[in-house]
């Protein structure tokens, strides 16, 4: 009886936590883009983080109840979170202007800032939790292990261990480090950018003057012909970027390594058939294949994204399955057999960890790409004309022949993101890359 | 339980087809085959350990896999006896029946969908006349027997596909669960459906050869020890399999269980890793152990420490093994009957003290006599046998071992030897042991001979016979 009321106490726990975060998320979220747009909403978003903080103290007060001097640990831990997050958010939500700045409800734009807002959130989320159980871990409090049971207490643990290591061996490279905080900072303005902008670039506003002004105390970033607020566009376009790049990276992902992994594993037939679309989808010249197909299929933001996806997962496949047909051969696997396993766990508990790492490396650099074929498609004139974005913006400047007049306010900003956005995530994936790829490893 | 069989290999075969080439195979007159495994028979008893001994390449752990159908046997019985009142037998039993039951049902299903489909069949046959006769009116009865035609053909093919395949595993399944003589229910692996060899495999464990290789770098001690409880479903919760992996650590000697649980495996020393892969197949609780080289690739100091354990393991648990190995001296230690393997069959069979003490067949002898002896003065002629090891895709006709054979007479390169008892429980597969049969076929091969000598001289000379006398 004691066993199971304890049983039902951590499952309480977990619930109240889950619950917790997901009232975070949504409060940053109401906070971000309801809040500042109506102004009847403007509270719900104070309201929903301030409920969130209330409702993870009460869980982390509960589960760490070895001592005093952990349940300190624990308080300071949320002071500091509601202090640097919550607050400046609800304070934000509160003074927020809502009538100033009424932003087209857009769908898509309210997408994209969840998506944003989710990633951070829950990047957020697990350094908050690695540094509490790792904080507990140090001061050997088993709250964790009461949380979850000692057997997942301990994976918990080991995973933690594994990440630092990797961390360990990352902050070695500097140039990896320079990248990652770079993007770090990307994705800041991609998350507040929006809110920082002074103006909306979509909105229509009457000029004053029609010639581009170079930048000045008003306008930071100069204006462009419409007399719209270059700085604005370029806070705007970082979000663009990054989603469209995470997005299409994770598509062409998703498909190249199921590809990979059906043709790796079962070999044969599926072997030839799927190497063989492979092999076409790698030798057609891959930006002509998407003009073709966003022309065919229309200027939006999704089609652009589904269109990136759909093109560059061959090289991923190629990866996954040359990975795949070595560990197939595995000793291991032939063990998991005998053990009476079925397909899809030998695939999912032996093929698919082991395939993990190269994955991720190479995931980071589809991203990077991906974010060129954006700016490059939009820079066409196939990007969504109604999302404002880097490609977009040197579109529009091309067109009004911004390169001729020389006004280098209107065009370096967006180029010089764009180069810094991939360079860094091809410096993360590379960086990843000569940890996580046992070939390249060191040592 | 000490004279039960447990296990009965009869006549086992693994060939693997030869691939030379699309239209090669398709040309051939006969298809090739590499036969690693060539009608191997043997029994192990309960709580025995039996050794096959062999060098390299001759199918021992062939053959050890395909008792547990990790590679297909092309054809043979192995044959699995329990006690009787096992719980997993029983469980295999019911799963079986059930199977039975819902292969008859689809059976049926399939028969009155073939007979459907044989009806639309006569349908569309009659709309076809109507058409072409002209008589049909209503043309709404003719389209309705029109989409009953388009449906027809898939229909008639999956249902009578189904209904063969269901009838076939019927057949196949009568033959699955068989009854020994002594009343205890038996199953053929070989015959068992994919889906249920899993209670098979709860029951046959195998051990593996290289410890580092067998266990997968990315998985820890627990994950992999509980690996056969999370494949089979067997726990209900998580403590439950946590006890049972304890459990099995503490069996397999790594005390304490927690201690290391929670490590990979690249931070455990080799003996160790090969003690989490028994582990990982005493979870199950088997009765039957195929240890494939278990400690071939362990440092010297450890193999003994590793055997100790497996006797440990036999005594307490009434286990029962099936030791692989290409050493004769561990065969000689732990074993307690022999089974001695060349080219895919098994040459001489016999309790290990018989078979090292009076070894009969010379590819026996020729084995014993290259182990090292302790005794440095000892002197001792060695038979290094000459030649190679002939490959098993062209296995020399007559008895296998005669090209390279010390002892090898006229009778060797024409006819198979038959297995021969030489003392109680002791066979050996040699003409040097029936030499009345030699003697016997000596004289009928000199009639023979003297009789061809006879048509050759008679027979006239031809153009190609000239040639070849000038060469």
């Amino acid at each position: 009886m004691v066993k199971s009321t304890k049983i039902e106490q951590s499952k309480v726990l977990k619930f109240l936590i889950i619950i917790a975060c997901f009232f975070l998320l949504v409060g940053i979220a109401e906070a971000f883009n309801w809040g500042l747009t109506t102004s009847n909403m403007e509270y719900t978003g104070a309201f929903l983080v301030g409920f969130a903080a209330i409702l993870m103290a009460a869980a982390f007060l509960k589960f760490i109840k070895e001592s005093a001097s952990q349940r300190m640990v624990a308080l300071i831990l949320l002071i500091v979170t509601v202090v640097t997050v919550t607050l400046p958010l609800a304070i934000l939500g509160l003074l927020a202007p809502g009538s100033v700045r009424e932003l087209e409800f857009n769908v898509v734009t309210m997408m994209m800032d969840g998506i944003v807002i989710a990633l951070v959130g829950y990047v957020f989320l697990i350094l908050m939790f690695v540094s509490i159980s790792d904080l507990i871990g140090k001061s050997r409090v088993h709250g964790i292990e009461k949380l979850m049971g000692p057997a997942r207490a301990e994976k918990v643990r080991l995973a933690n261990d594994r990440l630092k290591k990797i961390w360990k061996q990352y902050s070695t490279n500097r140039a990896g480090v320079f990248a990652l905080i770079v993007l770090i900072i990307i994705t800041t303005i991609a998350v507040i950018g929006p809110f920082l902008a002074p103006e909306e670039p979509l909105q229509p506003k009457i000029p004053e003057s029609l010639t581009p002004q170079p930048p000045s105390d008003r306008h930071w970033f100069g204006t462009d012909s419409e007399d719209k607020d270059v700085w604005s566009q370029f806070l705007y376009g970082a979000k663009t970027s990054l989603i469209v790049g995470i997005l299409a990276g994770l598509i062409s992902l998703i498909i190249g390594t199921v590809i990979g992994l059906v043709a790796g594993y079962f070999g044969r037939v599926w072997d030839e058939v799927l190497m063989r679309l492979t092999d076409f989808f790698l030798v057609i010249p891959w930006f002509p294949l998407m003009i073709v197909l966003v022309a065919i299929l229309g200027r939006s933001l999704w089609i652009v994204i589904f269109v990136i996806g759909i093109v560059s997962w061959s090289p991923t496949a190629r990866v996954v399955r040359a990975s795949v047909l070595s560990i197939k051969e595995k000793m291991y696997i032939e063990r998991s057999r005998a053990l009476g396993a079925k397909t899809s766990h030998i695939i999912r508990r032996h093929i698919f960890p082991n395939v993990f790492p190269l994955i991720v490396a190479t995931s980071i650099l589809l991203v990077a790409e991906a974010i060129f074929s954006e700016a490059f498609l939009a820079f066409f004139g196939l990007g969504d004309p109604n999302v404002v974005g880097w490609g977009w913006m040197l579109e529009r400047a091309h067109d009004q022949s911004a390169m001729l007049n020389l006004w280098w306010w209107w065009i370096l900003p967006p180029a010089v993101g764009i180069i810094v956005l991939i360079m860094s995530f091809y410096l993360v994936g590379d960086t990843l890359d000569e940890i996580l790829n046992p070939r390249l490893k060191r040592r | 339980m000490a004279d039960t069989d447990i296990l009965r290999v009869e006549n086992l075969n693994v060939w693997f087809q030869m691939r030379e080439g699309f239209f090669k195979d398709l040309l051939a007159k006969k298809q090739r085959y590499a036969k690693a495994v060539d009608g191997v028979s043997f029994n192990i008893k309960k709580g025995e350990i039996f050794c096959l001994v062999g060098e390299s390449g001759c199918g021992k752990t062939t053959t050890g896999k395909g008792i547990l159908r990790l590679i297909e046997p092309t054809s043979g019985s192995v044959i699995f006896a329990d006690e009787k009142e096992d719980k997993v037998m029983g469980d295999l039993i019911k799963s079986v029946e059930k199977t039975y039951e819902t292969e008859e049902r689809i059976g049926k299903f399939a028969f009155f969908g073939s007979l459907f489909a044989s009806l639309a069949t006569i349908a569309m046959s009659i709309n076809l006349a109507l058409t072409i006769v002209n008589l049909g009116e209503n043309e709404l009865v003719r389209i309705l027997l029109g989409l009953a035609c388009l449906f027809e053909a898939p229909i008639l093919f999956a249902s009578s596909r189904r209904y063969n395949r269901a009838l076939k595993a019927i057949q196949e399944k009568t033959r699955a669960i068989i009854t020994l003589e002594d009343g205890r229910p038996a199953l053929d692996v070989r015959k068992l459906d994919r889906s249920e060899l899993t209670y098979a495999r709860q029951r046959i464990q195998m051990i593996f050869q290289d410890p580092y290789e067998s266990l997968n770098p990315k998985m820890t001690v627990f994950d992999i020890v509980a690996e056969p409880l999370v494949v089979n479903k067997i726990c209900k919760n998580e403590k439950e399999k946590e006890d049972r992996v304890k459990k099995a650590l503490n069996d397999a000697g790594l005390r304490p269980p927690e201690f290391f649980m929670w490590r990979y495996p690249h931070q455990v020393s080799g003996g160790q890793r090969q003690r989490v892969g028994i582990a990982g197949t005493l979870v199950l609780d088997p009765s039957l152990l195929v240890a494939d080289e278990p400690i071939s690739m362990l440092d010297v100091s450890i193999r003994g420490d590793i055997l100790k354990l497996m006797l440990d393991l036999r005594d307490k648990k009434r286990l029962t093994y099936l030791f692989i190995t290409h050493d004769l001296s561990v065969a000689y230690v732990f074993s307690d009957r022999i089974g001695v393997m060349y080219l895919g069959r098994i040459v001489e069979m016999g309790p290990t003290e018989k078979i090292i003490k009076n070894p009969k067949h010379p590819y026996t002898q020729a084995l014993i006599t290259v182990v090292p002896k302790p005794d440095p003065t000892a002197k001792e002629e060695k038979i290094i046998l000459k030649g190679e090891r002939p490959d098993p895709t062209n296995i020399p006709k007559g008895c296998r071992f005669h090209p390279r054979c010390p002892y090898v007479m006229e009778i060797c390169e024409h006819e198979q030897p038959a297995e021969t008892e030489v003392e109680a429980g002791h066979w050996a597969e040699c003409f040097l042991l029936t030499p009345e049969i030699v003697d016997k076929w000596n004289k009928e091969w000199a009639v023979k001979k003297e009789e061809e000598k006879m048509k050759k001289i008679t027979a006239p000379i031809t153009p190609k016979d000239k040639e070849k006398k000038k060469k």
